[in-house]
This record gives C-alpha cells, structure tokens and sequence, in this order.
C-alpha cells in the first residue's frame, strides 16, 4: 500500500482511529516510507498541542439553583415511576383494551371512516354505571366523571378522571367515536391571509368538530421577548402567534405517564372557568410524548409517533359555541388536518374558550356533562395500525383561581397573546391583571422561564396604553 | 423506560451533570455564540434526558448528550438565521481555503496559540476539532453527533489539522519550531 502525505488515513492512524486491519496497512507504509513516521509524529505532536490547550480553556458549570431545579425534576420522576409501579396492574388493563380498539377497528384503515361525509351527528354511548365519589383531597378540578363510553370489558366500571392521562377505555369508544367523528371542513377565509384575523366564535350544533396543529414551535414568543426586551417595542399584531408563546413553556404533563405499557403518547384535557369572560369555560387539551426505547444517536428528532391528529369534538347539548384560541388563520387549519410526526418529549397545549349551552354553566356551577371529547389518532413508527386516545372532559368547570399552576399560566399567556395581537376576545384582559395571574402561577419554574415572562410582562406594561 | 425499581433518578442526573455539563456549556455557547442561551438549551438537554430515559451509559450517554444539545442549539441559530446550515460550510471547506497568513496567529507568544489559530477555519472543522480535542469523541461518535459521514470527519479533522500545522510548523516531539508563513 502506497499513502500520500495527505491521505486521511494517516491522521487516523495517528490518532488512533484506524482498526487492526487498515492500521497493519498504515504501518506496513511508513516501513517502506520513513517520512510517514515523521508525518505522524508531527500529526500527534500537533494533537497533542491543541488537546492541552483545549482543555486548559474555562469549564462553565451550571448554577446551584439550576442544578437543583434539575434534580427536583428527577425526584419529581421518581415518585411518580414508583406510583407508576403501583398502578400497574392498571397499566396492563388499558393495554389489553387498547388491543381491543385495535381489533375493533380492525384491518379497515380509521381514516377512511373519518373522512367527510360520514354522519354527523355526534353519537356517545351512555350507559355507563354509576361512578364512586371523587377521590377525596383532589380538588375540585379532580372530579372523576361517568365513562360515556360504557362499562369497561374486564367488568370494574371505567371511569373518565378529567385530569387524568388516560388510554381508551373500552371497545365501543372507537366505534362510537370513529361514526360521528368527521374532520372539521377548514374555515374559508379567503384574501385574508396576511391580516391579523382570529379565529371566530364557531357554533358547536352547526360544527362540533375542530382540530390544530401539533408541531408548534416558539418562534413568536422568542420574537415577542426579544422586541419588548431589547427594543422596548411592542410587535406587529399580526407577528404575535398565541400558540407558539404557550409552547414557549414546559409544563408537567407527566404524573399520569404512558411509558411502554400505555404507548408513547399521552392526552389530557381540563375545564376551568374563563378568567376574562364570566360565564365562559376553558378547555385545555394536553398532549405529552414520550420517549421510545432506541434514544442513543437519535437526539432530538427521534419520532414516537406518525400520522398523529387530534379531533376536539363538542357535544351541543353542552356547548353552544367554542373558539380555538391562537392557531389562527387558514394556514393553521390546512396544516393540522395533516398527520404529522411527534418527536420524544414533545408537549402541545392548546386553549379553548367555551360558550356553555343554555344556562349550563352559569357561575360554573351547572353540570356540562360530556362537553368536549378529545381524541389523538396516531400510527407508531414503521406504521401500521392506528392507535386512538380518547378523553373527555365534563363540568362542573371549577373556579380559575383553583385550576392548576400550569393551567392558569397557560392561560396567562394567552391573556397576554390576545391584548398583543388587540384581539376582539380579549375581553377583560389587561397587563396588570396578567402580571398578578402570571406571579401566581409561576410553579416550580425549574428553567426560570416564567420568571421572565413576568419580567416581559412587566417590560410590555410600560410600552402599553394605560388602563383602566 | 427501562428503570430498575432500585434506581435513584436524581442520583443518576447529578452524575451525568457533574460528568457532562461543563462541556455541554462550552459546546452550546460556542454553537450560539451566547453563554446565557446555552445555559438554557443545556438545562433544557438534563430535562429531556430525564424525559426520556436513562438506559444509557458512558460514552453513549455523552454522545447522546451533546447530540441532543446541539440540535436544540440549531434548532435556534435556524429560527434566528445566526448561522448557515452545517452543508453549506462542509462545501466551504472542500473548497480547501487556507488560513489566512497574518491575521491571526501573528504575534501570540503565549499558550493557546494553536486554539487561537483554529478560530480562522471554517465553524463546522472548528467544531469537530473540539469534539475531538477537547472532549475526545472518536470518529464515528461525532459523525453520531453531527450528522457527516466517519469519512467526513476524517477529512475534517485531517484537513484542520494540516492547515494549523502549516501555521506553526509543529515537529515530530510536540515542539514547536516556530511560526512560518
């Protein structure tokens, strides 16, 4: 073997790189050529230069308080895997039913039933036995609530915890869903794309159906910050994407957890009163991935879930009319009637404001019964068979200031969204009252996050008409 | 999650950061050119490590680290626009420019002459001389981390090391003889 002083291969060698097989050859080379042997030893003497000097430049090292928030996460997960453990025999319940869904759907691709043109009435069984009382110390956001769905087939009543992570929880779930289900027709606003228009008040009985986008990023809320911090300036309207600032923030969607048992995916979805229009609710819908199995080398993009869509059904006999918060415009809606990919860790929160039916609802006291049924349809990597979390969300909607940190911070931000982008819904919203919201809700704050929005919001106060 | 019922999460955690947060600050402030963002995308790195799962050991669990770091550190210079994409400096440096003669290393007697050199090659070489000089990854783990094929790497690295040599002339023992045009 003859090698050129500017081979690779030498370099390699000299660091090391080569196997037996190529670095026999190497060596057989500079035998016959001596002024390899000097190559390699300036290669190294090099290496050896920039390895010292490198490693002679400063270590940063995190804070204290970072590390502690980190290692408070990791206790956080600790306990919640040992209750985990505990329930598992629960585990293994949905796992069996969730064959059963699969097997209910059978060979039949879902999305063929889903397209429009199916029935559109929204259909749920109600026959589910009496629910046992709540759990008692869990709050008033923590009322378990009738399973619409039936008796659960192992013959222990299912039952529908509202802020609980949970797996379908019988058979019947995904033909009742999988027949009244139909995508939602896209909102035809055209020639206003480029205007700063939100979405509008949609009627539950004329479409109960809706649907968003899952891979939200946040580059508005970093464009928002960046603008009111450095510039002291607010941003266009039209620039303020409400989305993309709640997912700005992580939030600790993992108490109730899938692991491998329940799938990579979770879903949940809460009620709480509207904080800036009495009378309205709130719907939250949460959506945690998990991580898979196969993480070395895949960083940050390794995909848990394929297809994946989320339907947001509104029963009208609850709700006279619902209003997606931030996802605004046609764009949005084109873009999560397409499946999309789901990457390990990824969360998706997205706020509904509510219009409850009648006289349910008033002082969030009257029962909204089934008001909202939330399902993720997805396939897992290498396809196949599509997998569907179902759960629902029922009344009473509790008081906002009862409803979870991260609800109501969620929420905050999307107070702070609509007074950006001078959106008609705001209703009460002002900056003051955001930054009173916002401090309340700060949690364990473990990336230091929220503190800033405070601190933007405190900056925007400035830069703000005055209120009243 | 593979997770023995024994294990001690934050345990776990306080190892891997006592082991790997250091460098990962150094790597993603360098990526960002901005200390305080990297602190966030690396603090953001323990969490999805923690989200994720930990049935990862040494070298893989580095490796692992520093992946998800700086796709988390691309994910931002492309939203911000602070920084082409990693193909467009590989063509860059198969372009074969040389360092430049003077405006560099001119002058420096002191120690880190040769790191101060590095900063005129191109981001991607500099990058993967780190990865391997100061944080030892071999071949094919960068090639993990970044992406390039173990032949890229090799090229790169073979190259960065060339051109640093010919600004210093360094000989077979380590010394230096002295700079050279």
């Amino acid at each position: 073997m003859k090698l050129s002083k500017d081979n690779p291969l030498l370099t390699a060698y000299a660091l090391g790189e080569l196997g037996a097989g190529e670095a026999g050859e190497v060596e057989a080379a500079i035998l016959a050529d001596v002024s390899l042997r000097t190559e390699v030893e300036a290669i190294r003497g090099l290496a050896g230069e920039l390895e010292g000097e490198l490693s002679a430049e400063p270590m940063p090292r995190l804070s204290a308080l970072e590390r502690a928030r980190l290692e408070q996460r990791a206790e956080e997960l600790d306990r919640a895997e040992r209750a985990r453990a505990v329930r598992s025999g629960r585990g293994l319940r949905w796992a069996a039913v969730a064959a059963a869904v699969l097997l209910a759907a059978g060979a039949v691709g879902m999305w063929a039933l889903l397209r429009p043109g199916g029935p559109r009435e929204t259909t749920i069984v109600k026959n589910g036995p009496k629910p046992t009382p709540p759990d008692p110390g869990l709050g008033p956001m923590l009322v378990p609530t009738p399973s619409p769905y039936g008796p659960d087939p192992v013959g222990t009543p299912s039952y529908v915890r509202q802020n609980d992570f949970f797996m379908p929880s019988h058979p019947s779930v995904g033909s009742a869903l999988l027949s009244a289900w139909r995508w939602p027709e896209p909102t035809t606003r055209s020639g206003l794309d480029d205007e700063c228009v939100d979405n509008p008040w949609t009627s539950a009985a004329r479409r109960p159906g809706s649907t968003f986008g899952l891979n939200v990023d946040d580059a508005s809320y970093r464009h928002v910050r960046q603008l009111i911090f450095e510039e002291s300036r607010l941003p266009e309207p039209s620039a303020v994407r409400i989305e993309e600032m709640i997912n700005h923030f992580r939030y600790d969607y993992t108490q109730v957890s899938g692991g491998e048992v329940a799938g990579p995916l979770a879903v949940r979805a809460d009620l709480a009163q509207c904080p800036w229009s009495a009378g309205h609710v709130l719907l939250r819908v949460a959506i945690q991935a998990f991580g898979g199995t196969d993480r070395a080398g895949g960083g940050s993009a390794e995909v848990v879930a394929g297809d994946a869509r989320v339907g947001v059904t509104f029963s009208p006999g609850a709700i006279a009319s619902w209003r997606l918060i931030g996802h605004d415009g046609p764009m949005s809606a084109q873009i999560a009637r397409q499946g999309e990919q789901i990457a390990a860790g990824r969360q998706v929160t997205a706020l509904y404001e509510l219009v409850p039916a009648g006289k349910a609802g008033q002082a969030g006291g009257a029962a909204l019964a089934a008001a909202c049924t939330v399902s993720v349809d997805y396939t897992l990597p290498g396809g196949g068979l599509v997998w569907r979390l179902l759960v629902s969300a029922s009344g009473p909607a509790g008081r906002f200031e009862d409803a979870p940190d991260d609800f109501r911070f969620a929420a905050t931000v999307a107070g702070f969204g609509m007074i950006l982008r001078n959106s008609p819904y705001k209703g009460t919203c002002t900056v003051g009252a955001m930054l009173k919201q916002a401090r309340s809700a700060l949690g364990d704050d473990r990336l230091g996050r929220r503190s800033e929005f405070v601190a933007v919001l405190r900056e925007a106060t400035g830069l703000l008409p005055v209120e009243e | 999650m593979t997770v023995e019922p024994n294990d001690n999460l934050a345990a776990w955690l306080r190892k891997a950061m006592d082991d790997h947060e250091g460098a990962l600050l150094r790597y993603a402030g360098r990526i960002l050119g901005d200390a305080d963002r990297g602190r966030d995308v690396v603090q953001d790195t323990f969490l999805r490590l923690l989200e994720s799962g930990r049935d990862l050991d040494g070298g893989h669990l580095a490796q692992w680290l520093f992946t998800v770091c700086r796709n988390r550190c691309l994910d931002i210079c492309r939203k911000e626009r602070r920084m082409t994409l990693m193909s467009e400096h590989v063509e860059r440096t198969y372009a074969g420019a040389e360092l430049p003669p003077d405006d560099v290393a001119s002058g420096r007697e002191q120690a880190g002459q040769v790191s101060a050199a590095m900063s005129a090659l191109p981001p991607n070489q500099q990058e993967v001389l780190r990865l391997r000089f100061q944080n030892g990854f071999s071949y094919k783990q960068i090639a993990g981390i970044t992406g390039l094929s173990v032949t890229n790497v090799g090229f790169l690295i073979h190259t960065g090391i060339q051109r640093l040599r010919k600004r210093f002339q360094v000989d077979g023992r380590g010394g230096r003889q002295g700079e050279t045009r």
